[in-house]
């Protein structure tokens, strides 16, 4: 019996998908998916709403019938050791990646709204430093992060109303004008801010109440395609379609409208403010990169976090252009796309007929 | 190892960031205006505000001529000690020549792209930028940006400008079926600045302006929640005898005229079909002032003074109608409703502007009088 320090109580899967979920993604996605399904760009995240609830139901059918282990533990189970290790590697590869797109579309933010000119390094350094001192507290200081984030951030929410104040119906009228293939192509695109709940994944082990879990991770992924609707629909209401094309982060533009009589500009608070909401995302992809790294080559995980963090900071001196950004990005959330949204179903399957074959075996 | 961690964020976190801003160091400048020189060059004029104490004067203009928004900049650096930044721009002015000429697109996009430039910021037109920048008349403001600011806050919040700010401007600039309008600053030989009437543009260019008073027409469809400002309507005695209203035992006078203050309104652009497009607005009004003295206590005479007034303003926003389509402009965004209806939502730009100029518009506005202040 594992001792108890290791576990979390199951309403904090909760906070723990929701903050993986959002991110830097939430910024720039009314754009991103309005310029593929335009006025009906809210139509393509409910739907990518509803998909991502049932895949997270299929996630924790997937991990109940292999006895909860971590999806890397369930590969080894599924296709033995090497193959295993080889999905395993991929998969630690990726949540690199997305670990280093967060960070550079940050420090991209950050170095437009008020810190030009500093080394993109310099930034990359101080907050893998500072992710790598929270991992290393290990998965309870994680959640923690995820909890604080989540209360300290959920408040700039209101900072809507203000936009609310100039908007125009008639923006997002007619409804239904896109073609469907158009609105699947939009699904497609705002998969890179709804990724996030394949943490359900690798926390499985660490849940007190596993049979709660459905109910807050379902909890979690609707919060977030709410907020998610909510950013969209305005920032569709706010603009005009030429001015939102045009805008990288149109929720940051949509902040700039908001003045108080202490701050003219509040973007200034918001943007530094956002690196509260990064920092669970980096500290997850952190975490669960260098689980797998344990998982594979069997060394100490203090070790694996370091070793990965090598990665992202050297990256740091290669990608850093906005037109690289842009399609590092896109890439990220098209491989996320088939590795969460397809290969969960595929994963559902094989799991299926493994159970099968090993009744029948044991019925032999 | 954890206190080295701890010290190392620390350090990082906080020292690596570009200089202090030193407030004595800074040009803040608080207001911009550009003039065409000729075709590629323009000349702009800024004005800078002055924090050092020792100094009598309180603000400094300087003007430099440049190819882009940006270079002009750089070369008003070269003339001064301080550093120019643009974070309390508040306005923007640009010359009514250039406006209707070359049109002013070309200088928005950095204004979007610069992030230190407020989306909040004010725009508007002048006859000369660099002379209404110069000018010296302003009241107790410490510089012409701050007072210019001030001018065309105070009317956006209280009185009858459109929305003109750099967010409203762009955004209907770039939407299909609706012409931005700007404020337009009069500049006159020994007075202070002052705003007359506002610009009425097609794309990004002025094609002609309407008065101050006529934008409450314009309101009651774009913004609900402006305010209107107070309406004067005359109204011929002879009118008032034809709808029976002499038993009413009126003063003898040939023309009444009657000042409303709007409490509340509501518009709605109603699309009947592709020629006929319906403009309904109900406005709640308090009198503020009837000359001669009138009082109109039973409710019939209320109602037919009420009909009367509508129609008075009927009749006047017809004429204004006609002229934004015989100047092709919609500031009202007729085009963006049609558009947002299923059957028409395929229009483009060019078949609005095409269909605009042939649209038959019926003006509909209804007026109730709610109050009548202290006296009836």
């Amino acid at each position: 019996m594992k001792s108890n320090i290791r576990f979390v109580n199951a309403f904090m899967a909760f906070y723990i998908i929701h903050t993986s979920q959002i991110g830097m993604g939430i910024l720039g996605v009314p754009r991103i998916v309005y310029l593929e399904s335009k006025k009906d760009a809210w139509i393509s995240i409910l739907l990518s709403g509803l998909f991502v609830s049932l895949i997270t139901w299929l996630m924790i059918s997937i991990l109940k019938k292999n006895e909860g282990g971590t999806l890397f533990e369930i590969h080894e189970h599924i296709f033995g050791r090497l193959i295993g290790s080889i999905f395993n590697f991929l998969i630690v590869i990726y949540f690199i990646a997305v670990h280093y797109s967060i960070t550079i579309s940050y420090v991209e933010l950050s170095l437009t709204w008020g810190y030009e000119g500093v080394y993109e390094w310099v930034w990359v350094l101080a907050l893998l430093i500072l992710t790598i001192y929270a991992v290393s507290g290990g998965f309870r200081v994680v959640t923690g992060v995820c909890f604080l984030s989540f209360l300290l951030t959920i408040w700039l929410l209101f900072v809507v109303y203000r936009p609310l104040q100039t908007i125009n119906l008639t923006r997002i009228l007619p409804i239904m004008t896109t073609t469907p293939s158009e609105i699947m192509k939009g699904v497609v695109k705002s998969s890179y801010t709804m990724l996030g709940f394949e943490t359900l994944f690798f926390i499985f082990p660490f849940i007190k109440e596993k049979n709660k879990l459905q109910l807050f991770s379902q909890i979690a992924v609707w919060f977030t395609t709410i907020l998610v609707l909510i950013t969209t629909v305005v920032s569709i209401l706010f603009f005009s379609a030429k001015e939102l094309e045009k805008n990288v982060w149109p929720v940051v533009s949509m902040i700039s409208t908001v003045h108080f009589s202490f701050i003219e500009r509040f973007e200034f608070v918001a943007v530094p403010l956002w690196i509260l909401v990064i920092f669970p995302n980096l500290c997850i992809t952190l975490y669960i990169s260098s689980m797998g790294i344990k998982q594979i080559f069997h060394i100490k995980q203090k070790y694996g976090i370091w070793l990965i963090s090598i990665i992202p900071f050297i990256c740091s001196f290669l990608i850093t252009k906005r037109v690289d950004n842009n399609y590092f990005f896109d890439q990220i959330g098209k491989i996320g796309f088939f590795l969460w949204f397809i290969y969960p179903i595929f994963l559902y399957g094989i799991t299926i007929i493994k159970s099968k074959i090993n009744t029948r075996s044991r019925r032999r | 190892m954890k206190k080295i961690v701890i010290l190392l964020c620390s350090l990082l976190c906080t020292a690596c960031m570009a200089p202090e801003k030193i407030i004595e160091m800074q040009g803040i400048s608080t207001i911009i205006g550009f003039d065409l020189l000729d075709d590629n060059t323009y000349k702009g004029t800024i004005s800078l505000l002055q924090f050092d104490r020792n100094e009598e004067k309180t603000s400094v203009t300087l003007s430099a001529d440049g190819t882009t928004n940006k270079q002009i900049r750089q070369k008003l650096e070269e003339q001064t000690s301080h550093d120019i930044t643009s974070g309390q721009l508040r306005t923007i002015l640009f010359n009514k020549n250039m406006a209707e000429t070359v049109g002013i697109s070309s200088f928005l996009d950095t204004m979007q792209r610069d992030s230190s430039i407020s989306d909040l910021i004010f725009l508007a037109i002048t006859d000369n930028a660099e002379e209404t920048i110069k000018n010296k008349n302003y009241e107790e403001y410490p510089e012409i940006g701050s007072y210019i600011y001030q001018l065309l806050d105070k009317h956006e919040k209280k009185e009858m400008l459109v929305n003109s700010n750099l967010h409203d401007f762009i955004t209907t600039l770039y939407e299909i079926g609706i012409d931005p309008t700007l404020p337009m600053i009069k500049n006159a030989n020994g007075v202070a600045p002052s705003i007359d009437g506002v610009a009425l543009f097609k794309d990004d260019k002025i094609v002609g302006s309407i008065s101050l008073i006529n934008t409450l027409y314009i309101k009651l469809f774009t913004n609900n929640k402006a305010f209107l400002g107070d309406i004067t309507v005359e109204i011929a005695a002879e009118e008032l005898e034809k709808r029976g209203m002499a038993e009413l035992n009126l003063p003898k006078s040939d023309i009444y005229k009657i000042t409303l203050h709007p409490i509340k309104y509501k518009g709605n652009i109603e699309i009947k079909n592709e020629e006929l497009v319906h403009l309904n607005a109900m406005i709640s009004v308090s009198t503020l002032e009837l000359q001669p003295s009138t009082s109109v206590k039973n409710k019939d005479s209320l109602n037919k003074m009420e009909q009367l007034i509508g129609e008075a303003l009927n009749k006047e926003f017809g004429y204004i109608l006609e002229e934004l389509k015989n100047l092709n402009t919609d500031p009202i965004g007729i085009g963006r409703k049609i558009r947002s209806v299923r059957k028409y939502s395929y229009l483009t730009e060019e078949d609005l502007r095409q269909k605009y100029s042939a649209l038959k518009i019926k003006p509909n506005i209804k007026v109730e009088i709610k109050r009548t202040g202290t006296v009836d």
